[in-house]
């Protein structure tokens, strides 16, 4: 199993520049610390206007100072919003092909689709489309990176012949994943090549399920790009402490300002009727009711041992390694983690519990079957297109 | 800490609350309803229309939503109201600024067990093969008029219609409480289509002049069964409901 760290960048009010820059240079102690303990991914998320919740909407500047200070993590540029309106499918051709280079081939990029009616509202995005605009988008990016001259017309962008260039360090290109909230989005991933980078808090039976339909499609999939990114992530809250009550304390604070923050917001599926945005990605399951049939448990009564669901990696380094022994036994095979959110857990706590993890818990997962994008028979599906 | 609202609650309350009196028993069951609900973004402004107890969506929209009940405990009756996005606790909830009535019984029943700001008010839903539209009228006087335009079927469970939180007076001790509504709908039949405001009177909406009307986000309209169950929750206006877990530092 892989591990890797996860950003929103989520920053409380005041906004005042210096808190800001605060909670960026937290974020770079933490990835330069993460690169040094052995964890194998950085990834940042694109989001625009997502006030408090995350101010990371500029992942690719934040990422390529993470890559200049650090020597060996992959860099995860992820999700880039595969939206024309909002991101020319070529200027994503560019800049990540330029961060390939700069990170000395260590960039994995991410693919999405954004699910909040604050981003697609401001950007004046028709959310039945998102699916149809990434599709198209996907399918391009690894020509523009590949090819020496691209062109193309197509239903939502287009682009008359021109060489998209600087062209990716790593050959052919780099892995491509895309973020799966919805569900059937292990679907798309599967039949494309793509990993599955998991953005949900879901149940592990529910991604046992949804990573095996992913592995039997993926077998037979036809490729966006001339790899196969066969890989399942999942996300989920880290802090590990030694006191078990301790961690799971503190943890439990620290993912319900997550899910407090993430509540504000209005997705899409809060407003826009459509079969488009099922879900509201990660909110169903923070807002699910306990007193409706169907809803979450009730919650027990008032005791002084704090309750969490056993999947969620927080406490001591045993409760951690059991939550991770599930998702393993689930398919996972990268688990990427949350730190922080809101700067709710003091710094030095952050870069305690990563020690802690990295000392008490990594060595523990031996390291799997390294799944490593492999070159796909694609010549002639290539040729084809 | 996500921000919150900002509305004078004593002198929202000094301009007219219902009397609530909490209850316990089956919900009422309205038959053969219609809705048409008219989703608009709003300046932040209209954080000042939000209790403190509730903080703003991001973004903040408007709810125009309008109905007619044809089957009720009281008898057929319309209802119009403006609802003011926010979330109680992680809860989507609008906070309604004013509900017109067209039927007494109606009225008396819905303040009484649920909260809800009435005054009399007549709606009328007018359905075209291109449109839908909704006129309320108080008195001899036009106080809104909407259409959702463009109309295309879809699934009614694809729609959230935004439940209301209710300002009023708790009939027992006299305190000043926030009571969230909670239907359930049984969806016959549901589109959806571009939404429009023609007109809008802020007056007699309470609106302030905060309603202040930005992009259109979507109007659905909906032939339904729906329940109105006793309230669940009902919270300090002045307070919100879950306070976000506090920082150690």
């Amino acid at each position: 199993m892989k591990f890797g760290i996860f950003y929103e960048i989520s920053v409380p009010r005041p906004w005042t520049p210096e808190a800001e820059k605060k909670v960026y240079d937290n974020c770079f102690e933490q990835v330069k610390l993460a690169d040094e303990l052995g964890f194998d991914y950085v990834w940042a998320v694109e989001h625009h206007f997502l006030e408090e919740y995350s101010h990371c909407s500029a992942p690719e500047v934040f990422l390529t100072a993470c890559a200049m200070i650090t020597k060996r993590i992959r860099v995860g540029h992820g999700i880039v919003v595969c939206l024309p309106p909002i991101n020319n499918p070529a200027r994503i051709a560019e800049r990540t092909a330029t961060m390939d280079i700069v990170s000395g081939g260590r960039l994995d990029v991410g693919t999405g689709r954004s699910g909040t009616w604050v981003e697609m509202g401001a950007f004046g995005v028709n959310p039945d489309d998102t699916k149809k605009m990434w599709d198209e988008v996907v399918h391009c990016l690894p020509r523009m990176w590949t090819q020496e001259t691209f062109s193309y017309e197509g239903r939502y962008w287009s682009l008359p012949p021109r060489a998209v260039i600087p062209k990716p360090y790593q050959k052919p290109h780099p892995p491509m994943w895309v973020a799966v909230t919805s569900p059937g989005t292990e679907v798309d991933a599967g039949e494309r090549g793509l990993g599955c980078l998991g953005l949900t808090f879901g149940s592990v039976s529910q991604q046992e399920e949804r990573g095996k339909t992913y592995r039997k499609l993926i077998r037979n999939c036809e490729p966006v790009g001339e790899v196969v990114n066969e890989h399942i992530s999942a996300l989920n809250f880290l802090y590990c402490h030694q006191d078990n009550e301790e961690g799971v304390r503190t943890g439990q604070r620290f993912a319900g300002t997550f899910g407090y923050l993430a509540a504000m917001l209005l997705s899409t599926h809060d407003v826009y009727p459509t079969t488009a945005y099922k879900t509201a990605g990660l909110l169903p399951g923070l807002r699910s009711d306990p007193h409706k049939k169907g809803g979450a448990p009730k919650p027990a009564p008032k005791s002084d041992a704090p309750r969490v669901p056993d999947s969620i990696t927080i406490g001591d380094p045993d409760r951690v390694e059991k939550a991770l022994r599930k998702w393993e036994s689930a398919g996972v095979d990268t688990v990427n983690f949350l730190l922080n959110a809101a700067e709710t857990i003091p710094q030095e706590e952050v870069l305690a519990s990563m020690r802690l993890f990295a000392k008490e818990v990594m060595p523990r997962f031996k390291p799997g079957p390294v799944v490593r994008p492999s070159t796909a028979e694609v010549a002639a599906v290539a040729g084809a297109r | 800490m996500p921000v919150l609202g900002t509305l004078d609650i004593a002198q929202w309350a000094a301009g007219g609350v219902s009397k609530f009196d909490p209850w316990d028993g089956d919900a009422w069951v309205l038959k053969n309803a219609e809705l048409l609900a008219i989703s608009i973004e709003i300046q932040p402004v209209a954080r000042a229309l939000l209790p403190p107890g509730m903080h703003p969506s991001v973004p903040m929209y408007a709810v125009f939503s309008v109905g007619r009940f044809p089957e009720s405990p009281v008898g057929p009756f319309t209802m119009a109201q403006v609802l003011i996005s926010g979330r109680v606790g992680i809860r989507p909830r609008g906070f309604a600024l004013k509900t017109l009535v067209n039927n007494e019984a109606a009225r008396r029943e819905l303040a009484l067990r649920w909260g809800y700001p009435v005054a009399p008010g007549e709606t009328k839903i007018i359905s075209r093969h291109d449109r839908v539209q909704a006129q309320v009228r108080a008195g001899d006087v036009n106080v809104l008029e909407c259409e959702l335009t463009d109309r295309e079927p879809i699934e009614g469970s694809d729609s959230e219609p935004l439940a209301s939180t209710n300002l009023a007076r708790n009939a027992a001790d006299g305190k000043l409480v926030l009571i969230q509504v909670e239907p359930a709908y049984e969806y016959g039949k549901a589109e959806r289509g571009r939404p429009r405001v023609l007109s809008f009177d802020q007056t007699v909406w309470r609106a302030c002049g905060h309603v202040q009307l930005n992009q259109g986000i979507t109007a659905v309209y909906s032939q339904c069964d729906m329940a109105l169950p006793p309230p669940r929750f009902i919270m300090d206006p002045e307070r919100p409901s879950s306070q976000m877990p506090k920082a150690a530092a």
